[in-house]
């Protein structure tokens, strides 16, 4: 494998499937069981294996800010990072639409929540924490997107 | 041209992961009139109502909401639902409910019936044990 390939595959491991990947388990473990994406799990047949999961780490407490913000947080940080890959971060007129989706839709959802457009309890911690995902992907992206 | 296809297709994942996140079923205690359409579908499914019994509380101890796990109490009984199989006491035949806080399992319900049967009902933290239990003991004191 040369080196290009490698750096790309190794950005989208750490920047786009890692964050994922942490905010999905932080879902899967600790979040109620009253959510989707448990269906889901239940579908492909690993609700028996999720249980144990869940049992196992049933005596850990997460700070509410890793449980209810930093999900959110690293769906926009990888979603942003993904897209300054695409990107292979350029800013240019076709680019930026993209490389602003995931502020976009994690601050934006946020912002229409204290307007009262959309459901759920507007909260300034999660806010800033999509925001600084968001611009921490983005200036990471610019820097270390393979060309 | 492909750019945009990728990004579409990158941004229509990422939003399918969002949708993951959304409540599909209240899920906890919920009161007979709360009842999430799937959890009434499964006890008339499997007959686990009587003629003219209506739910008083109902508690689905599944991580994924499916009822097959679930207790119960209605104006006539507590029942707790676990494969398959339902095991009940009549609310005049309750001899005793104790309830203690088993900490990281949740609420711990014990019932007893005169002729010594019992049933454990376990109610995760955070799940609603409190109104299950209150629930249990108005419908037993009503019964008596």
């Amino acid at each position: 494998m040369d080196r290009r390939r490698r750096a790309q595959l190794i950005f989208a491991a750490t920047d786009v499937v890692a964050p994922v990947a942490l905010g999905a388990s932080i879902y899967l473990l600790w979040r109620s069981p009253a959510l989707r994406v448990f269906d889901w799990v239940r579908a492909a047949g690993l609700g028996g294996l999720l249980g144990s999961m869940r049992e196992a780490v049933e005596g850990i407490t997460l700070p509410e800010v890793i449980l209810y913000s930093l999900p959110d947080a690293l769906w926009t940080y990888a979603l942003t990072a993904a897209m300054a890959r695409i990107w292979r971060g350029r800013v240019t007129l076709q680019s930026a639409p993209w490389l602003g989706v995931g502020l976009l839709i994690g601050c934006g959802g946020e912002g229409l929540q204290l307007l009262g457009l959309l459901p759920g309890t507007f909260d300034v911690i999660d806010l800033l924490l999509c925001a600084a995902a968001g611009l921490l992907a983005f200036s990471r992206s610019l820097r270390r997107t393979p060309q | 041209m492909k750019k945009h296809l990728l990004a579409t297709a990158t941004l229509g994942a990422f939003v399918v992961l969002a949708a993951g996140s959304d409540p599909n079923k209240t899920g906890g205690t919920q009161l007979g009139n709360q009842m999430d359409a799937y959890a009434i579908e499964y006890l008339d499914n499997n007959g686990m109502l009587e003629a003219g019994e209506s739910v008083v509380v109902y508690y689905d101890a599944t991580i994924g909401l499916d009822g097959t796990e679930a207790a119960y109490v209605t104006d006539q009984r507590v029942c707790y639902h676990k494969a398959s199989r339902n095991s009940c006491i009549d609310l005049h035949d309750i001899q005793s409910v104790e309830a203690t806080d088993g900490g990281a399992i949740g609420d711990i319900i014990d019932v007893t019936s005169v002729n010594g049967d019992r049933l454990r009902i376990e109610v995760a933290p955070l799940n609603g044990g409190d109104l299950f239990i209150a629930e249990l003991e108005r419908a037993w004191s009503m019964a008596q």
